[in-house]
Order: structure tokens, then C-alpha cells, then sequence
């Protein structure tokens, strides 16, 4: 059993669904399942649906308003 | 004719001595033995020890939550792999619909509700259309799986 926190995003980073879970089933087994156009980032506690995924940082920024 | 000795090799052999290590087939010491850690366990154990305490423990085997903005109805969200028929899902969240009589525009909550459940994937709808001026709403869906 592990925690998994990880975000699904469209091609611009746009957070499409955030996902938390209490699972026995391994990241890449996930991975494997995200339809093309969309990708799997894992984040870290302070993601919201407003953050977006900056792929050349790897990693979340929230947009400035 | 059985003699002392046989009877004593005999009591030995069934009863056993406390030493003995578990064994369903064993003797009588190994048997207790054997119901003790194998059958009922302790409080260390889990559900898939498949022990009388394991089975006492959690019946939860997984739990997870998706949050998501749909941009559709309906809309479908992966989730992490569970047995669908075992779990229990919590859906909340509404999006904002709107109606107008010409004069005025009416704003209601749209609810959701999950028209789609398989083994990775949730679907959710809404009960009413949003017309043009709604919002779909952040909807939250939490998944827990029993064994």
C-alpha cells in the first residue's frame, strides 16, 4: 500500500483531474492508462485545479491572475 | 496385549510435547499451534493473512480521491484500479446553470451524478442542461474499495 498524488494534464499543463489514493497499484501501471494528448505529473500537496504544469520547469505554477 | 511402554509412545505421539511447531497434521500440541498463528493470529495481522484477526482488521482495501473541472457532460475522469463492484463512491459538487424568462436570469445548481463506474474510470453527467451562461462546477469523488 502507498499514497500516489499525482495530476492529469492536458498538452498545455491545463490540470485536467487531481488524483490522491491509498493504492497498491504502481504509478507507471497508471501511466499506461492516460489516453494520448494527456499526461500523468505527480505533485505535491499545494496543487489546486488553478495551477498549471510548466513542462520546461517541471513544475506546478499558479497563473497570475 | 499393549504394554506401559506402548501406551506412553502413543500418548507421546498424539499428544505431542509444547515444543512442537504448528501442524494441521501434527499432534495435538502442533494442531493448537497451528489454529493459534495460522487460523486466528494476532493483532499484527492483515486481511490478507486471511487469519480470524486479519479479517477483524480494516476492510478497506483502497481509497482515493479525484478532483476535476468537467468541461462536458458527460465527462470521464482515470482513476486508480479498483474492483468496481466492491467499492463505495462519494460523489460532491455541483456546476451552475442559468434560465431566463426574458426579463430576469435565473441561476440553479446543476448537480452530477455518476452515470459511468468501471474498474479505472468514473463518468459523471449532469441532471440539467447548463444553457449558455452556466459553469461546470470542481466536483470531488472519493472511491473506497472493501475487500
Amino acid at each position: 500500500m502507498q499514497f500516489l498524488r499525482f495530476t492529469i494534464t492536458d498538452s498545455d499543463g491545463n490540470i485536467l483531474q487531481i488524483n490522491e489514493a491509498y493504492t497498491t497499484e504502481k504509478l507507471e501501471d497508471i501511466q499506461k492508462r492516460i489516453p494520448a494528448g494527456k499526461q500523468l505529473v505527480e505533485y505535491g500537496p499545494e496543487v489546486t485545479m488553478r495551477h498549471k504544469y510548466n513542462a520546461v520547469k517541471k513544475e506546478f505554477e499558479l497563473p497570475e491572475e | 496385549m499393549f504394554g506401559i511402554e506402548e501406551i506412553l509412545s502413543w500418548i507421546r505421539r498424539q499428544v505431542g510435547l509444547r515444543t512442537d511447531t504448528a501442524d494441521a497434521a501434527g499432534s495435538l500440541h502442533a494442531k493448537v499451534k497451528n489454529v493459534a498463528d495460522n487460523k486466528i493470529g494476532d493483532s499484527a495481522d492483515v486481511r490478507a493473512d486471511n487469519t480470524v484477526m486479519g479479517w477483524l482488521a480494516t476492510k478497506v482495501k483502497s481509497w482515493q480521491r479525484v478532483t476535476f473541472s468537467p468541461d462536458n457532460s458527460p465527462y470521464t475522469v482515470n482513476i486508480t484500479s479498483v474492483t468496481s463492484s466492491k467499492c463505495l463512491v462519494f460523489l460532491n459538487g455541483a456546476g451552475r446553470g442559468s434560465t431566463s424568462d426574458g426579463s430576469y436570469t435565473y441561476y440553479f445548481a446543476a448537480h452530477y451524478y455518476i452515470s459511468g463506474f468501471t474498474n479505472t474510470q468514473l463518468t459523471v453527467a449532469l441532471s440539467y442542461s447548463l444553457a449558455s451562461s452556466g459553469t461546470y462546477g470542481i466536483l470531488s469523488a472519493i472511491i473506497v474499495e472493501l475487500y
